[in-house]
């Protein structure tokens, strides 16, 4: 797996209906169509502003980054803007 | 070629409970004033009521699933000592509603009963709606909870912001279909809003809650029970009331991998051979439509309908419902009572028993001139469901 994608929908949740996500919102969280396969696509969140998502739109570049948990043993992949493919496109 | 039982079966009595939010009052007093109700409606004794159907899941997390208190199964009307002569119950474990009234339907067409009760009896727990705790995500959980997307709002909140971006839409534009149904729920006594208004401001200046969805277009949580009597057309014409006779019914039978329910292109493809079948069975399609009660537990979903019964091409809803075409006296009315979403979360329940008030010309100050076919759509289009085409009585 090359960690890159294109962004397929955004959404910023205010409302948080489960405990665990309290501190959190808002949080912004992304579907991201891997490189791999159309149509396989990811739930993830986004590293960056949540409220300010800036300029985000559909197919834009986005690349893996693995954020830590409080569980030693559990590592997440977030996605940010692949800012290198950016400046390519 | 038409469904050979179209039309054989009608709905011949509607019966509401209250419409309350957080109450102290049981949930099996609700259900039990919607089936006298009912009987009431139809003009017939409560106790010759012999067949039972529920979809009785309650929707929310964190739910007990406790008979009486936040779900009404078919057992709490057999041992309520109401029901003495009761030879045939059903009690649907998938799909919503629509799927209670399928098995009604197919029950009297075999003649297991006579007279058959439908409901829905949804509880809004004290506190936030649909509120839990937990600290891990197993099976397709896993694939989602982690990262905040925990429930339906936000999988719609994904799928619609695709839409928007897609088609070019702009999200204030919802405004049009949320205050349209907020003007029908005025006019109608058996709304949560019955009595409060919305401007276009209250609509976008309400907080968002997963953007780009805010506040009003997320269903009330309501607690209310909602219940219909079926019987065969036959029999329906000799009762108190004209029949609302079942043209067609059905199931929304596509599946999509369980945990991706939020591509906005699965919510309208899964729902068109639904509507395919509801047009071919009842042998009208959607120019022939009266009236149309969509599903509106979040307000996308109503556009998704629009589209996936051909009502508008793909990504012109939102242009759609814009204007006068779906008001009261429109091309296509929508949501003549309020929807879900001003009448209350009554789970499709509300948008059945607003078709039978409209072809048997009982809707009072919201009828809509000539509504002789109007069609329900239950559910949002891929997270199960169904639909039906309800005509007047010729």
């Amino acid at each position: 797996m090359s960690g890159r994608g294109t962004l397929f929908s955004w959404s910023t949740n205010f409302h948080s209906v489960l405990n665990a996500f309290d501190a959190a919102a808002p949080y912004l969280c992304v579907l991201v169509e891997l490189v791999e396969q159309p149509g396989l696509i990811l739930v993830s969140d986004f590293a960056g502003d949540p409220v300010e998502n800036p300029g985000l739109r559909i197919g834009m570049p986005m690349q893996v980054a693995f954020q830590p948990t409080q569980d030693p043993h559990i590592v997440l992949p977030q996605f940010r803007v692949d800012l290198l493919d950016e400046d390519q496109a | 070629m038409t469904w050979e039982h179209s039309c054989k079966v009608a709905i011949a009595g509607v019966g509401f409970s209250n419409i309350e939010r957080r109450t102290s009052t049981p949930l099996g007093s609700f259900a039990i004033d919607s089936a006298r109700a009912a009987a009431q409606d139809a003009g017939i004794e409560l106790s010759s009521i012999d067949g039972l159907a529920t979809y009785p899941a309650a929707p929310f997390a964190g739910a007990r699933n406790q008979d009486g208190r936040d779900v009404i199964t078919p057992e709490f009307f057999l041992s309520s000592g109401l029901l003495p002569d009761v030879t045939w119950y059903s009690q649907a474990g998938a799909g919503l509603v629509a799927t209670a009234m399928r098995d009604a339907v197919n029950a009297l067409i075999a003649g297991a009963c006579t007279y058959a009760l439908v409901w829905r009896a949804m509880y809004a727990p004290p506190g936030v709606y649909g509120r839990a705790r937990t600290r891990s995500f197993g099976g397709d959980e896993q694939f989602s909870g982690p990262w905040g997307v925990t429930g339906p709002v936000q999988w719609h909140a994904l799928a619609y912001r695709r839409y928007l971006e897609q088609y070019g839409g702009d999200a204030e534009s919802m405004a049009a279909l949320v205050v349209n149904s907020r003007r029908n729920a005025n006019l109608n006594d058996h709304a949560y809003f019955s009595d409060k208004e919305m401007s276009l401001d209250d609509y976008a200046s309400a907080r968002m809650i997963s953007d780009p969805l805010r506040l009003f277009d997320c269903d009330v949580p309501v607690t209310a029970c909602v219940a219909v009597i079926l019987t065969t057309t036959e029999r329906a014409r000799h009762l108190r009331n004209p029949p609302a006779l079942l043209a067609s019914i059905g199931q929304q039978t596509v599946t999509n991998p369980p945990a991706v329910r939020y591509v906005v292109d699965d919510h309208i493809e899964s729902g068109a051979p639904l509507c395919r079948q509801l047009w071919r069975d009842a042998g009208v399609g959607p120019s022939e439509i009266d009236a149309a009660q969509l599903y509106d537990g979040f307000s996308p979903s109503a556009l998704y309908w629009l589209e996936a019964a051909g009502f508008c091409g793909r990504g012109e809803a939102l242009d759609f419902v814009q204007g006068d075409t779906i008001t009261l006296s429109g091309r296509l009315p929508v949501n003549t009572f309020g929807g879900s979403l001003s009448q209350g979360r009554l789970h499709g329940m509300g948008h059945i028993v607003e078709a039978v008030l409209q072809v048997t010309d009982r809707a009072r100050r919201r009828q809509v001139d000539g509504a002789d076919a109007v069609c329900v759509f239950d559910g949002s289009p891929m997270l199960r469901g169904g639909g039906m085409v309800i005509v007047r009585d010729r």
